[in-house]
């Protein structure tokens, strides 16, 4: 069981974050009222990632490696970040937001009573929901195969001779 | 090849690129988001991590917007329509999720496991499902059901055709997901009328059906053709719909109840008109009288492994006329509504009642195998060898664009019973919490547990 962050309100204003201001869609061949958003991968969906090729033992995380980063502004939730920490893997968030130079003043390690330190959260928040990788490649460390990001849409299908 | 690999070309010809061909109307024939599903995500604690394996467009994306979901399709156009909606999407296979052990706190797969050939790979989707939900998460599971009050199935195995329309057909061949004319304002559909579903291709049937006569694929093609004026005619999506609420239609009456009469076109014609008149005056009537028209389908027991005399018949004549007779839309439940018609094939009868105890993987196989042996229609022969010579010789050309064999979806629909068996039998770490019934759909809600291995 994943325990649920103490000090929580029992109503939490938790709201599923909402890109703001982004006017560019990419996938103009879709015509839809979502134009206005783009796809794209965050790091709270990398974290979740692991390599899947056969045979392999130690393939998490994944490298990152970005060709295309936008940064969005996204409604900040403290609850909603402080529920989101303790699923993650810490280390592999502080790697990948550093290999794409985005870590910012985001602590290495997770501070004590971090669901109550909202400088902490914000930095968290910034990491997970706001730094989007539009292209870029997600990289087994163990057997180097690449898994190709675009338009913000990671590719993990695996080729016959790898599953 | 051997069985799983026929399985994978089949799974790869009559689901993947079927869906690869149809995404941009196949989403927009799926936003309603079923009630039951809609309720297992809004009881889902804020702050739930959540797995939409097979999220197709993203319906159930938007749901609950106190947690944070992650879908996934194995088809990249509805990935990136679900993409284009501001959700977070990846291409990926369910039976090799990219995902770390243990870390959603529930995942929803929605009307996708019915879409693998085989027994095993079935259960390899479910225990990938498993795999990655933490123990105490929940799994919400959807399969098409085998029994079903307006549709019979000649076999568990089937294939399903997509009545693709034809302004659809002309943007696939330009090979963009284009939705034309179809954007829809998710605030004036929940304010529409609730039957607005009932959309474009009942319309399509509608106009198509009382002067089609389709023997050959060449028919089709002119078909299409007539199609595409007639729709360009009533190109406005909300006339459409209006006009269908006005009627109070609430059943696809041409596919629901019209499709026995496929082969007998002067039959379909009088019934047509029969039916155009009924529609005055509301569908009561209609339902009766259609009721009556089928009743030695209706009254046929579905279960039963024997083809008897009347679906002979009813195959035999329906190979004729390949096409229409499909419904691509939603139900008026929400519930994803598609008629096997005459394109129906059947592929074999695989899953015996005989196999629910606990059994390995490989003896059911062979039980399979045998039961398939005193089965009437396919011997002892592997799903999809049966299939692929009766319908795909390997070495031939590929299917023209107009081949309507490349809408047809492959389902294993599901008995009574069988989802749960399968997760009993062989998904360790899941414990069945709800197994229930739901509008042509079996559904399974398990709860991850902890195996102890000694």
């Amino acid at each position: 069981m994943i325990a649920l962050v103490p000090g929580l309100l029992p109503t939490c204003t938790a709201k599923q974050p909402q890109v703001k201001g982004c006017t560019s869609g990419s996938r103009k061949n879709v015509g839809c009222m979502f134009l206005s958003l783009r796809t794209t991968m965050r790091l709270l969906t990398h974290n979740m990632l692991t390599s899947h090729v056969k045979g392999v033992t130690n393939g998490y995380p994944l490298k990152l490696q970005a060709e295309n980063i936008k940064v969005m502004s996204v409604d900040f939730n403290p609850e909603f970040v402080a529920r989101m920490i303790p699923k993650l893997e810490w280390q592999a968030l502080v790697q990948a937001a550093e290999s794409i130079g985005h870590l910012g003043d985001l602590p290495r390690e997770l501070v004590p009573e971090y669901e109550s330190n909202e400088e902490f959260l914000k930095m968290a928040h910034h990491v997970l929901m706001e730094v989007e990788v539009i292209e870029g490649n997600l990289e087994c460390p163990e057997t180097g195969r690449k898994f190709p990001i675009k338009n913000g849409i990671p590719n993990m299908l695996l080729n016959e001779d790898e599953v | 090849m051997d069985r799983e690999q026929h399985s994978i070309q089949l799974e790869k010809q009559h689901v993947h690129d079927v869906y690869d061909r149809i995404a941009p109307h196949f989403s927009d024939t799926r936003y309603k988001a079923w009630p039951q599903v809609k309720q297992f995500l809004m009881k889902q604690e804020p702050g739930s991590l959540i797995a939409d394996v097979g999220c197709g467009n993203g319906k159930y994306l938007d749901i609950n917007p106190f947690t944070w979901k992650l879908g996934s399709d194995h088809c990249n156009s509805l990935a990136s329509i679900a993409g284009s909606r501001g959700h977070e999407v990846m291409v990926c296979d369910n039976l090799r999720l990219p995902y770390r052990d243990n870390c959603f706190d529930a995942a929803i797969s929605i009307a996708v496991v019915h879409h693998f050939a085989t027994v095993e790979r079935r259960v390899a989707a479910i225990r990938e499902l498993a795999r990655v939900v933490r123990p105490g998460g929940q799994v919400m599971i959807y399969v098409w059901a085998l029994e079903q009050t307006h549709r019979k199935f000649e076999a568990q195995d089937v294939l399903v055709p997509w009545h693709m329309q034809a302004h659809y057909l002309q943007s696939t061949a330009h090979n963009t997901p284009k939705k034309q004319k179809k954007v829809k304002d998710k605030s004036k559909r929940n304010n529409h009328h609730v039957q607005d579903h009932q959309d474009s291709s009942r319309m399509s049937i509608l106009s198509q059906r009382p002067s089609s006569n389709q023997h050959s694929h060449s028919v089709h093609k002119n078909h299409s053709q007539s199609a595409l004026q007639q729709s360009s005619k009533c190109q406005e999506p909300s006339k459409r719909r209006g006009s269908f609420s006005i009627l109070g239609l609430n059943l696809p009456f041409a596919e629901r109840n019209g499709y026995h009469w496929n082969s007998e076109t002067s039959l379909f014609r009088s019934l047509w008109n029969n039916s155009m008149e009924q529609l005055s005056q509301g569908e009561d009537s209609y339902e009766k009288r259609t009721a009556t028209s089928v009743e030695g389908f209706d009254h046929q027991n579905v279960t039963n492994n024997k083809t008897n005399g009347i679906t002979e018949a009813y195959l035999k004549a329906d190979r004729r006329t390949r096409s229409l007779d499909i419904e691509n839309t939603e139900d008026s439940d929400g519930v994803e509504v598609s008629i096997p018609n005459g394109e129906t094939r059947e592929l074999q009868n695989k899953y015996g009642s005989a196999d629910r105890a606990r059994k390995p993987l490989e003896q059911i196989r062979q039980e399979q195998e045998h039961v398939r042996g005193r089965s009437h229609s396919l011997g002892g022969e592997d799903i999809s060898e049966k299939y692929y010579r009766n319908h795909h010789k390997p070495e031939a050309a590929p299917a023209e664009p107009e081949d309507l064999s490349q809408y047809h979806r492959y389902y294993h629909v599901f008995r009574e019973g069988e989802l749960a068996g399968l997760i009993e039998e062989h998904v360790e770490n899941l414990h069945i919490l709800q197994d229930f019934y739901d509008h042509a759909n079996w559904c399974v809600i398990a709860e991850k547990v902890q195996v102890w291995t000694i």
